[in-house]
């Protein structure tokens, strides 16, 4: 058993490299998906039944997906329809798109539990509606919604496991190789485990400090 | 045209909520430098008529001028675009009743937010006038606590003083506006 460890420690560079390619890819989907939810949260919110049907229609199928089938979708369907995209853009934008979905119920739900007045007020002053959403209504959303959120980037981390059917050289697949090159199946994916653990205690971090910022104003 | 003398001209004001009539065509005109109260028990529809005085209630009949100028409905007879809303809500100052302070900015922030992000005035002034406010109101130790952490209203009012509406519009119980004596708005 200890010479296996032995082996995946001599496959650091590999594991390495996975690691950092896993936590690139979950923070710029983690990112980009946070971002598409500010876009997409005012739309759940809006007064027009079009635009808040349209998008509860994308969020609700989104969530109705399990995410292997719409990374599948994503890399061996798209080219059907002339949409091309490498393993890299598609593994992207599949962990983005929908993972935005989630972010923008989970900014939807903390939207509408918040206190009318606050909001009300900054109608009352004058504020255009980006304005309004930008200054006075996302920020207690970020706040109160934090660990939700942190929670859903958890699981994007998570989700990027799965495209090393991709062929994406993230850590699953890093882990996956060193295994099936030198047949260690349980110390690599044991360690592959350890480090996945390692990133989320970095979310877990990072929302425990956002919990403080919110606990001063609470 | 009488209207145009008088700074506010609530006339005909109606508005229902379902079956409950709130409020029943009222009118009442306020001049320049004149203080009204509006007095009546809970639910009696005062917080309603404030509201559908800036618009955040859309009255069912009924005009509203603002020195002569139509509130909610623009020259063509239509409902303004929430642009021109914004614009026209900017000339009267609202205090609201309950905790309406933004919970995520310092007593000091949210005075300052207003100006700065709705009528573009420079940090430094709005930063002084703000300070002087708060000075005045004997709550300067408490310019960096969050609202979450004072008794609001005394804040509130000062927000609407800092964003100088022309004409402001208050929400509040006798008790608040006895302990924090910030004149009523120019103007």
């Amino acid at each position: 058993m200890i010479r296996d460890f032995g082996i995946v420690w001599s496959e650091r560079a590999l594991l390495l490299s996975g690691l950092a390619n896993t936590a690139m890819l979950s923070t710029l989907s983690a990112i980009a998906a946070l971002l598409l939810g500010f876009i997409l949260t005012p739309l759940l919110m809006s007064k027009h039944g079009a635009v808040s049907g349209a998008a509860r229609f994308f969020v609700d199928g989104m969530r109705c997906v399990p995410f292997l089938l719409f990374a599948y979708i994503v890399y061996y369907g798209f080219p059907s329809l002339g949409v091309r995209l490498d393993n890299w853009t598609s593994g992207l934008a599949a962990l983005t798109i929908y993972n935005a979905a989630y972010m923008a119920e989970i900014l939807r739900g903390a939207w509408v539990v918040q206190p009318r007045e606050p909001i009300e007020a900054g109608v009352a002053f004058g504020f255009s509606e980006t304005t309004l959403f930008r200054r006075i209504i996302l920020p207690p959303l970020l706040l109160s919604a934090g660990p939700v959120i942190g929670n859903q980037m958890i699981q994007i981390i998570k989700d990027s496991a799965f495209l090393t059917i991709i062929a994406l050289p993230e850590l699953t697949h890093a882990a996956s190789s060193i295994q099936s090159r030198h047949y260690v199946p349980f110390a690599a994916f044991i360690t592959a485990v350890f480090l996945y653990w390692g990133l989320c205690l970095v979310i877990e971090a990072g929302v425990s400090s956002i919990g403080r910022v919110a606990e001063a104003r609470r | 045209m009488a209207e145009f003398n008088k700074v506010l001209d609530v006339a005909g004001i109606s508005k229902r909520f379902g079956d409950v009539e709130v409020l029943t065509d009222v009118s009442f005109q306020v001049d320049k430098g004149e203080t009204i109260c509006v007095l009546g028990p809970s639910g009696s529809g005062k917080s309603t008529l404030l509201r559908c005085i800036n618009w955040l209630e859309r009255p069912d009949a009924g005009q509203i001028y603002l020195k002569g100028e139509r509130v909610g409905i623009n020259s063509a007879g239509i409902v303004m675009s929430d642009r021109d809303l914004s614009l026209i809500r900017t000339r009267i100052g609202m205090v609201f009743q309950h905790f309406a302070l933004w919970p995520h900015l310092t007593v000091l922030q949210n005075l300052m937010e207003a100006p700065v992000q709705v009528q573009r005035r420079p940090r430094t002034e709005v930063r002084d006038e703000a300070l002087a406010l708060l000075s005045k109101v004997g709550l300067s130790e408490k310019r960096d606590a969050f609202p979450a952490k004072l008794s609001s209203q005394c804040v509130q009012i000062s927000c609407c003083s800092t964003n100088r509406p022309a004409h402001s519009i208050r929400n509040w119980s006798a008790r608040c506006w006895l302990s924090c004596g910030i004149s009523p708005a120019k103007g």
